[in-house]
């Protein structure tokens, strides 16, 4: 099936009118206003407008100790609290040389790859809802209350855990925790089996993404984009096994790479990385070893003069977080380079001349939390 | 008793009351069913989403529509600044209108019915068209320009679909033989077997082994007319027009209040009319399908009898309804191309098609 | 070809759907019909602080260091002390917290040495904002002693006070008090 593009005839300034996508969404994307000029049908020019939910991370960054920063990680891209925090608390032991046991380290992968299915779960739902689906975003969220039970057993939060500790986790896990996780694996199994007949294979859905959207590998590179939209367009670069963090060179996963650039190939994308997260938290349930799970911290911690970097892969891309300290408490400098910032940076190439309900689906499967961008 | 009746509805009194009777009967239904198909939507979507549904209000939500209705009953009618007010007033009596006038031809029963025409399926087409124009005039009047794209969006919509539509009912008329609601009904009598929507492969009305049916595409002309029954009264997998909203509203975003509650109604009323169509035309209408043991006509059983098939009517209409509220909480929408290239480069030369092949199978036996 | 091959399985797809649809919508509802049905709160949950009570002694660790105040992110505790006459140590007086401000991030119970603090299992707070700005957790602490019937403990005359019907001054070291499921968790309090 062709899909409508907007051929330039004639006189570039034809008559365009400018409405605006948001500020306020019925979607679950946030407070992004998006500037459209359109002709017609057909977008001539997008221009992402972000700051509306600006709320000065890095600038907290620099009033407050490394430990009081803590909470602050996790609320900067609320669906990945495990996996930002790991970055943050994974740079300043990099840079004070803090020794981590390996069980905080199994600890760290269960509850980061737990969080990295929770968050692909939202985001699937909030896509397909987007489409006028609102029945998979329900059931998306049935198989998130099992995982978000799960951690709040241990953590005590169901969204913004302040759970990692420099040095490890906070508390210890149980043994229900790792049984409540091996049972999960196979459950999620079975539901993935139900999505793929439910919506993957759904001739409806399949037209709303195959083909729309295409971003090519060097649209990627230009932009810096990252995470699914990478590997959507046949780039195989993931933090977890590009730059090795934490143990996850000691298991055993695949990297799903599609190389059709459309917004199905970052669907499938998202949908084998729901799997690869379950390979991982089976085998690590089954390594767990006994022992300590913090490690030992100076009271005051102060990091040496000079820059350390480290990056994790969240389930929009990576995050960098590079900390600048001139060897006081506070940090003089954390900078976060967010996935979704420069994820969304190409919008504005790749929408133009699409209709605006594909568009809409583009920016969907972009996976965007707004307050990841403006932070 | 039923025979003084019969004589007391012969007189010119009789006549008129019982229209009224009628009337009166078929606006309470149509303004029950659309505040109760509400609660049904309602209480289907949060099943299909393995959530309950309203439950608060009344038992098990049932005093829900009321409620929705008093909150919009209380809101101001008001018509934008610079819009054509008698053009803006009239869109919404426009598209309430329709459906209770087609409801006038549907037999509910036996002889349940408030007239009896010739021409009703005609009759009922003809009107279940206007509700396009009322959109088209509701979008128009509302000087809104992202009203009026929606409204030519819808218009070009209903036309697509009306095409296939009006070919598979013309194969159906092509087997039936005639346009009276009741008579089709009829025909479809002496067992499930003979409903319109099996009779097309295998056509034992002859008697005997029977002979191949008229339209050995039944089943297919059914799902024809049910999707374009379903693009015709705008639902979900066709509802671009009104989902819009996500980006820009739909055609009635100017419309406030019991404005907005109008085009509501008239969407469940669409929805009810064009189940009872689909009931009619393929599934044997208030026809039991028992089978030879009650007969074709219901009514020789009594007052019992008719009651029976008022029931299977309702039975029947009712389970096209879930069927529709089923379809929307289980698919997305479709794009807006993708909807007309159903149409166009699909459904239509279908239909085309099973007309052709009806027309044949028809005519073959008389030639031999 | 490629038509009708693709409009064929296109309908089997949609066929697949609503069959798993329609599984689901015979099944239970997954939902907890609150209020007339609660959850169990997990051990761990994170509500707002309070203050624990230690059986031993019969009042609360807290010694008004002022750890916990700094270790806040937020800024949200503000404590007082006094130091009652004949006692080693400081007792608070006055805890006030600014729950508007709190973030529960756990790290004031981290840094508490006395072990005075710890997370409440209130989940279903409502109440306006000037509560919660202010939220007494010394008044709480004497809400919940009373409740169990003991008297609470007053540091401004510490004297009158006896300790509580538990063995007093046993091994006082060995004692940790007991976790929030020792006080009744009050059902409707501001």
């Amino acid at each position: 099936m062709n899909i409508p593009k907007l051929i330039p005839v004639g006189d570039p300034s034809a008559e365009t009118f400018t409405i605006n996508l948001g500020p306020q969404h019925p979607a679950t994307h946030g407070v992004l206003r998006v500037k459209l000029e359109m002709d017609g049908e057909f977008i001539v020019n997008a221009q992402p407008v972000p700051g509306y939910i600006h709320r000065m991370h890095e600038k907290m960054g620099e009033n407050r100790t490394y430990a009081q920063y803590l909470p602050n990680t996790s609320r900067i891209d609320y669906l990945s609290a495990m996996t930002y925090t790991h970055a943050f608390v994974g740079a300043v032991e990099k840079a004070a040389k803090i020794e981590v046991p390996l069980r905080a380290e199994y600890i760290r992968v269960i509850t980061s790859e737990l969080n990295r299915i929770s968050s692909h779960l939202v985001g699937w739902g909030a896509w397909i809802m987007d489409l006028g689906g609102f029945t998979p975003i329900l059931y998306a969220f049935d198989d998130r209350e099992k995982i978000l039970d799960l951690l709040e057993a241990i953590t005590g939060s169901r969204l913004t855990y302040c759970y990692y500790r420099f040095g490890g986790v906070c508390d210890d896990v149980d043994q229900d925790f790792i049984d409540g996780s091996k049972a999960f694996v196979p459950y999620m199994r079975k539901r993935m089996k139900m999505y793929k007949k439910l919506v993957t294979g759904n001739i409806i859905f399949r037209k709303r993404v195959e083909g729309i959207g295409p971003i090519s590998a060097e649209m990627c590179r230009k932009y810096g984009a990252c995470g699914p939209v990478l590997r959507g367009s046949g780039v195989n670069y993931d933090v977890r096994k590009a730059e090795p963090y934490s143990i996850y060179n000691q298991f055993d996963f695949d990297i799903p790479v599609y190389n059709e650039c459309d917004s199905l190939a970052r669907y499938l994308v998202r949908m084998d990385e729901i799997e690869q997260s379950l390979r991982i938290i089976e085998q690590a349930c089954a390594k767990i070893p006994e022992g300590p799970f913090q490690g030992k911290v100076p009271r005051v911690l102060k990091l040496p003069v000079g820059d350390t970097c480290f990056a994790t892969e969240c389930g929009r891309g990576r995050l960098l977080i590079r900390i600048t300290s001139d060897g006081k408490e506070e940090a003089y400098r954390i900078r976060l380079r967010t996935p979704c910032f420069t994820n969304l940076s190409l919008f504005e190439e790749a929408s133009q001349g699409m209709m605006l309900a594909d568009a809409i689906s583009l920016m969907a499967s972009l996976d965007l939390v707004i307050p990841d961008i403006d932070r | 008793m039923i025979e003084s009746l019969t004589h007391f509805f012969a007189t010119p009194w009789g006549v008129l009351s019982r229209s009224l009777i009628y009337l009166l009967g078929i606006c309470g239904f149509v303004a029950a069913n659309a505040a109760y198909l509400v609660w049904v939507e309602r209480k289907g979507a949060g099943r299909f989403q393995r959530r309950p549904g309203p439950t608060e209000s009344g038992w098990a939500g049932l005093l829900q529509p009321p409620a929705d209705g008093i909150k919009l009953l209380s809101k101001q009618l008001m018509a934008p600044p610079g819009s054509d007010k008698i053009l803006f007033w009239a869109a919404p009596l426009m598209v309430i209108a329709p459906p209770l006038v087609c409801l006038a031809a549907i037999p509910f029963g036996d002889n349940v019915l408030a007239r009896d025409l010739n021409i009703g399926l005609l009759m009922v087409f003809s009107f279940g068209s206007i509700n396009v124009m009322a959109l088209m005039l509701g979008g128009w009047a509302s000087r809104n320009k992202y009203a009026i794209i929606s409204a030519a969006r819808v218009v070009s919509q209903n036309v697509a679909y009306e095409i296939p539509m009006l070919l598979v009912v013309i194969t159906m008329i092509m087997v039936t033989g005639t346009l009276n609601l009741q008579e089709i009904i009829v025909q479809q009598g002496g067992g499930f077997w003979n409903w319109n929507i099996l009779r097309g492969i295998w056509d034992f009305s002859g008697g005997g082994w029977g002979h191949i049916g008229g339209n050995i595409f039944a089943p297919i002309t059914f799902l024809i007319f049910y999707i374009c029954m379903l693009a015709e009264t705008n639902r979900a997998p066709f509802d671009m027009a009104e989902a819009e909203s996500e980006l820009v509203a739909g055609a009635f975003t100017e419309y406030g209040g019991m404005g907005f509650g109008v085009f509501f109604m008239a969407e469940y009323a669409n929805i009810v009319v064009g189940c009872a169509l689909a009931t009619l035309l393929f599934l044997g209408g208030w026809q039991s399908g028992l089978g030879p043991w009650v007969g074709t006509h219901l009514s020789s059983l009594g007052i019992w009898g008719t009651l029976i098939g008022v029931l299977c009517f309702f039975f029947k209409m009712y389970f096209l309804i879930f069927s529709v509220v089923w379809v929307r909480w289980t698919f997305p929408r479709t794009q807006f191309y993708g909807l007309l290239n159903l149409s166009w480069k699909i459904l239509i030369p279908l239909s085309l098609l099973t007309l052709l092949l009806t027309s044949v199978t028809l005519k073959l036996p008389r030639l031999f | 070809m490629n038509l009708v091959t693709e409009t064929f399985s296109g309908f089997l797809s949609l066929l697949t759907g609503l069959t798993i649809t329609i599984k689901q919508f015979f099944s239970p509802t997954i939902t907890t019909h609150y209020p007339h049905q609660t959850l169990t709160i997990a051990k761990k949950f994170r509500g707002h602080i309070e203050l624990k009570w230690n059986e031993e002694t019969g009042k609360p660790n807290c010694t008004a260091c002022n750890l916990c105040a700094k270790a806040c992110p937020s800024d949200c505790i503000v404590l007082d002390g006094i130091k009652p006459a004949g006692e080693k140590g400081k007792t608070v007086t006055s805890y006030k917290l600014d729950y508007t401000l709190c973030s529960l991030c756990s790290l004031c119970i981290e840094a508490c040495p006395f072990d005075a603090i710890q997370h409440s299992n209130r989940y279903n707070l409502a109440s306006l904002p000037n509560q919660w700005a202010n939220m007494d957790l010394v008044q709480r602490y004497k809400d919940q002693v009373t409740r169990v019937g003991k008297t609470p403990y007053d540091p401004y005359a510490p004297a009158a006070v006896a300790a509580p019907a538990a063995s007093p001054a046993a091994e006082p070291a060995a004692a940790i008090p007991s976790p929030s499921s020792s006080l009744p968790a009050p059902s409707s309090q501001p």
